[in-house]
């Protein structure tokens, strides 16, 4: 190898060695900005309007729109052999095979409410009242969904 | 030759290569008894849009197969029930009889009887969905 070759070779393996180096990976930078869904406020209602036998459970689907604040209120119980001031289960949930799938659980007496509260994506919903063993004969109820 | 290597250094730089994804379908057998003039519906979740297709697969008066015409739909669980936005009045057969785009979300299947059974019938749904 000639002199010229020899310093050829060496300049190419140090562009080489350069243009490679290039693929170092740099730390990557990252900008993260939060955003704070608001929640809508209720802008529909729907009154559930049933019976619960006893052990037994009833549900009712709604559909939310858009992100907000979902309020269930069971306002009232009635019955033969049922005192307006019994406890019953009241659920909020996803609609699932032949049931509600709850995932908010509460035993409540009837008032004013909402007993149950909160804010929730849009998407399919069901509200369940339950006999939480409290009932000798079926419970008339009423109960109040408002939603975004 | 100092040139070969030096590419075939850099070029040891691969990129990994990717694959599609597909998921396979769910099928969900919704079986029970409907009474006459009654209404049963099964809720299901999807979380990839794509095609639903409902099969009433079976309909038996005790271990007898029946022939009775029931309506057969898909919708949206609402109030106490499932509003159906597709709906199809059919017998059994062993190939769907309903078949419907839907996107991201929950659903429902419903049969009724709207002509009134003579008896309380046995019978099962055949749902696939993405």
């Amino acid at each position: 190898m000639t002199l010229r070759a020899c310093f050829c070779s060496l300049v190419l393996t140090l562009l080489t060695a350069i243009g490679c180096s290039g693929d170092t990976p740099t730390s990557p930078t990252s900008t993260t900005s939060t955003t704070t869904a608001t929640a809508a406020s209720p802008a529909f209602s729907e009154d559930f309007i049933d019976s619960v036998p006893v052990t037994g459970s009833v549900f009712y689907s709604f559909t939310v729109t858009q992100y907000g604040t979902v309020n269930v209120s069971l306002t009232s119980v009635t019955g033969q052999y049922v005192p307006s001031t019994v406890t019953l289960g009241l659920g909020l949930g996803k609609p699932d095979a032949e049931s509600c799938l709850t995932t908010t659980n509460i035993s409540t007496q009837s008032g004013t409410g909402p007993q149950i509260t909160g804010a929730y994506e849009p998407g399919v919903y069901c509200v369940k009242v339950s006999d939480v063993g409290n009932l000798f004969s079926a419970a008339k109820f009423a109960v109040t969904i408002a939603y975004p | 030759m100092a040139l070969a290597i030096a590419i075939s250094a850099c070029g040891e730089k691969t990129d990994t290569p990717t694959s599609a994804t597909s998921t396979a379908p769910t099928t969900i057998l919704f079986s029970g008894t409907l009474q006459p003039l009654g209404t049963r519906f099964y809720s299901y979740t999807m979380t990839t849009a794509g095609t639903v297709s409902a099969m009433l697969a079976s309909l038996e008066r005790g271990n007898t197969p029946a022939t009775n015409m029931l309506e057969l739909g898909l919708g949206i669980p609402a109030g106490t029930g499932c509003a159906t936005s597709v709906a199809s009045n059919t017998n059994t057969a062993l190939i769907p009889q309903l078949s419907e785009d839907f996107g991201v979300g929950t659903y429902c299947v419903r049969i009724s009887d709207k002509d009134g059974l003579p008896v309380p019938m046995n019978f099962t749904i055949r749902l696939v969905h993405p």
